[in-house]
């Protein structure tokens, strides 16, 4: 259920880009794209800017690793339109679909190993350890830690 | 997460469309800064680990 107001309180300019998404791609713009012009002043502008930073910006983690992360924290969050945008960005930034697929079905109830922190491709970068702290809440617990 | 029930409660409350929207962006930020200071500490323990190790 959405507030009304999201599916219709936008400026001009907004409109227009929908509009222009949709003739352009022959899809609507999805919701979770289209909350980002609603009232950006008090949500999208910032979180716009934090996202750039935290997906685009120069890190230790190359982009597909932080497309991968996403995509993991999505599927757990269970939010089917994530997974699949970070899902395709991660893909495309690897070049090679089959194994970011592979990657994140492998996570699955995988525990947190530090030998795949030392793994450079898809699935490295603690993904285990980032599934554990979102479903126990807190790395406090000793389930988190592996023990 | 918010739920459908969540959202039919707060509109029962009397609370606008637009207090409705701040309440859920409320909730899920304070939920993505769960997340993140979660995962931050978790590698942090990892790193301690990799290196004890």
């Amino acid at each position: 259920m959405r507030p009304a107001a999201l599916d219709c309180d936008y400026g001009l300019e907004p409109k227009v880009l929908f509009r222009l998404i949709r003739v352009f791609s022959g899809y609507p713009v999805p919701d979770a794209a289209k909350i980002t012009f609603y009232r950006p002043d008090f949500f999208g502008a910032q979180m716009k800017e934090l996202t750039h930073e935290a997906m685009r910006n120069p890190s230790a983690w190359s982009v597909g690793d932080r497309e991968l992360l996403a995509a993991y924290v999505a599927k757990l969050n269970t939010c089917p339109f994530c997974v699949g945008a970070h899902t395709a960005t991660a893909s495309r930034a690897y070049q090679d679909r089959e194994r970011v697929a592979a990657a994140l079905a492998e996570l699955e109830g995988c525990l947190p190993n530090p030998e795949a922190a030392r793994d450079p491709g898809p699935g490295g970068p603690l993904l285990g350890t980032f599934e554990l702290t979102t479903r126990l809440g807190s790395c406090d617990a000793p389930e988190s830690r592996g023990s | 997460m918010s739920t459908d029930g969540d959202i039919a409660a707060v509109k029962a409350a009397g609370f606008s469309d637009d207090q409705t929207f701040e309440l859920v962006v409320c909730a899920a930020v304070g939920e993505a800064t769960r997340q993140y200071q979660s995962g931050l500490a978790a590698l942090a323990a990892a790193a301690a680990d990799l290196e004890a190790g």
